[in-house]
């Protein structure tokens, strides 16, 4: 854990340097391309200086109006300050010294040829045809030799911001690499955190299901013991005991009775998990049918009317938990409904592309929207046991049934006049 | 009514033992009985059982599936083990009846059947006809 920490705080300095490496270089660049270009610019006018030079050097020559020569001077000083300024310029230092030496040595021959022309033009004598001609030629190599140098400049910084582009490229993948692994890194510590979590989740609910389990477990044959006893003593001490005591035992003897189912029940909730389903093909017909058979003696205290409609042959399911689920709530739809009116049940079923999905309707008491989602919870009972007896584990059970068949249950109700339970279950369930 | 010469049970409860052994009272379905809260002395007396001329051989077992030392399918695996030759009768109890435990009684053959804890005089009526007047006592 530790060690991924060090590595995370590693990556992102470097990462950070890389980018500022990058953003480093890429300013570099930028002003060198500047200064490129001012040099370029600056031999640019140093051509157009020379050229002057040498047309007002002609005029000179060739004119008897002698009155240029302040500007020659003027012209061949600005010339002489530039090239000065070029030379420290390409003074052979840094990455590029080669070069840089390169263009200094050539700018150093220039000199030559603007000193041969101002000497020329400072004789101040009527030149041949051959002075002219040699003026004119020196002229030429000189403005040959200027063009060499621009465009040389021009194609060092040209090839020098291909690199940059490329060294950017370079480092922006780098960079873009580095936040990559970065982001996967924070993902996967994330994910990973959230596995531990999920994981510590699971134990601690598998641990409470297990203490549930043996608490409900050892909870019942004392429980069982205290029913039994107080069955025996009433039988024994029956004519004996006067109207009071009789209804002091029947209190025992109900508080433990409830006490014996609320233990039952939640042994069940407890007993219900992933690794003991058991998923098998089975006939819903056939579990509603045993359902009806278990609840025979709640049906016919009610004069329940059950009406079943048509059902798949077969779904994969675990055959003893779904009965579980329709016995919960076929016995729920008997038990809710009102004293004075027959509890009348419609069991249906529908197909969807992905799952079958089974409704339990009656015609009960309802459950208010309030209440609707709450009646899965744990022990949630909505009435006292002199209205409707009850554990508050039946609901429970049932969705937690039908979530470890990867299914949904839900209810539909109106106070009054009733409540449809429905719930689903994959087609594809595999175990 | 014929009568069972000799009825064991091993239930680590003792209550249970109790409660059980006032119900066979009531019942008045065997001439003696044996009990035991532990399954691993029920055992050593299934170890030195002599099947000659014993009055008080018993007939059948009731077996406690839920037990700390042993539990009773442990119990039954050392007991198969002794090769007893006329095994009783083996009837199972427990306190609910979870459906994976009916589903071992079933497959087990040594297995008679599986009651819901506590017995009640009916269940040993019922035993008491289904096993005197059948051939499966020995």
């Amino acid at each position: 854990m530790f060690k991924n920490v060090n590595i995370y705080y590693r990556v992102t300095i470097i990462s950070i340097c890389i980018i500022l490496l990058n953003q480093f270089f890429i300013q570099y660049f930028l002003h060198q391309k500047k200064s490129d270009a001012e040099i370029i610019n600056i031999g640019g006018k140093q051509r157009m200086i020379s050229q002057r030079l040498l047309v007002l050097g002609l005029l000179e020559l060739e004119s008897s109006d002698k009155g240029r020569q302040s500007d020659i001077d003027h012209l061949y000083k600005q010339w002489l300050e530039a090239h000065e300024f070029l030379k420290e310029k390409f003074a052979p230092k840094g990455f590029y010294g080669d070069f840089q030496l390169g263009i200094q040595s050539q700018l150093d021959g220039l000199d030559v040829f603007i000193i041969k022309s101002k000497n020329f033009i400072s004789k101040n004598v009527v030149l041949s045809e051959v002075d002219k001609e040699a003026f004119r030629k020196n002229q030429d190599s000189f403005l040959f030799r200027m063009n060499n140098i621009v465009s040389a400049i021009e194609v060092h910084s040209s090839e020098k911001l291909q690199t940059v582009i490329w060294v950017e490229i370079l480092f922006a993948l780098i960079s873009l690499f580095m936040i990559y692994y970065e982001i996967t890194f924070i993902f996967k510590k994330i994910n990973n955190n959230l596995d531990n979590k999920n994981k510590a989740l699971e134990d601690s609910n598998h641990m409470l299901e297990q203490y549930a389990y043996l608490a409900a477990h050892d909870l019942r044959s004392p429980t069982q013991n205290i029913i039994n006893f107080t069955k025996l003593l009433k039988r024994k001490l029956e004519t004996k005991m006067d109207d009071k005591e009789k209804t002091y035992f029947s209190f025992i003897y109900d508080a433990a009775q409830r006490m014996n189912e609320t233990t039952e029940e939640l042994l069940k909730f407890a007993s219900i998990n992933h690794d003991t389903i058991e998923i098998t093909p089975c006939q819903p017909k056939k579990i509603l049918d045993n359902v009806i058979q278990d609840l025979k003696p709640k049906i016919e205290e009610r004069k329940a009317q059950i009406k079943i409609g048509e059902l798949p042959d077969a779904i994969q399911a675990d055959q003893q938990l779904i009965h579980l689920v329709f016995q919960n709530l076929i016995a729920n739809g008997i038990k809710f409904v009102q004293k004075d009116k027959t509890p009348e049940l419609t069991i249906n079923y529908s197909s969807q592309q992905k799952k079958h999905v089974f409704h339990v309707q009656d015609n009960g008491i309802g459950i208010n929207s309030d209440n609707q989602k709450k009646i899965f919870g744990l022990f949630k009972r909505l009435h006292n046991q002199q209205e409707f007896k009850g554990t508050g584990i039946g609901l429970s059970i049932c969705q937690k049934i039908v979530e470890k068949h990867n299914g949904m249950i839900s209810v539909e109700s109106e106070v009054n006049e009733g409540s449809t339970f429905t719930f689903s279950l994959p087609k594809n369930m595999r175990n | 009514m014929k009568k069972f010469k000799n009825l064991v049970f091993i239930d680590d409860d003792k209550p249970t033992n109790v409660f059980h052994s006032i119900i066979l009272e009531e019942a008045d379905i065997c001439e003696s009985s044996t009990f035991f809260s532990s399954p691993i002395d029920a055992l050593e007396y299934f170890k030195n059982l002599s099947t000659e001329d014993n009055p008080t051989y018993p007939d059948a077992i009731f077996l406690d599936i839920n037990m700390p030392e042993i539990n009773g399918w442990e119990f039954l695996d050392q007991y198969k083990q002794l090769n007893i030759p006329q095994s009783p009768v083996i009837i199972m109890l427990t306190t609910s009846l979870f459906p994976k435990d009916l589903q071992k009684a079933k497959e087990l053959e040594i297995v008679h059947k599986l009651i819901n804890k506590p017995l009640e005089v009916e269940n040993l009526h019922e035993l008491n006809t289904e096993l005197i007047s059948g051939s499966i006592v020995h």
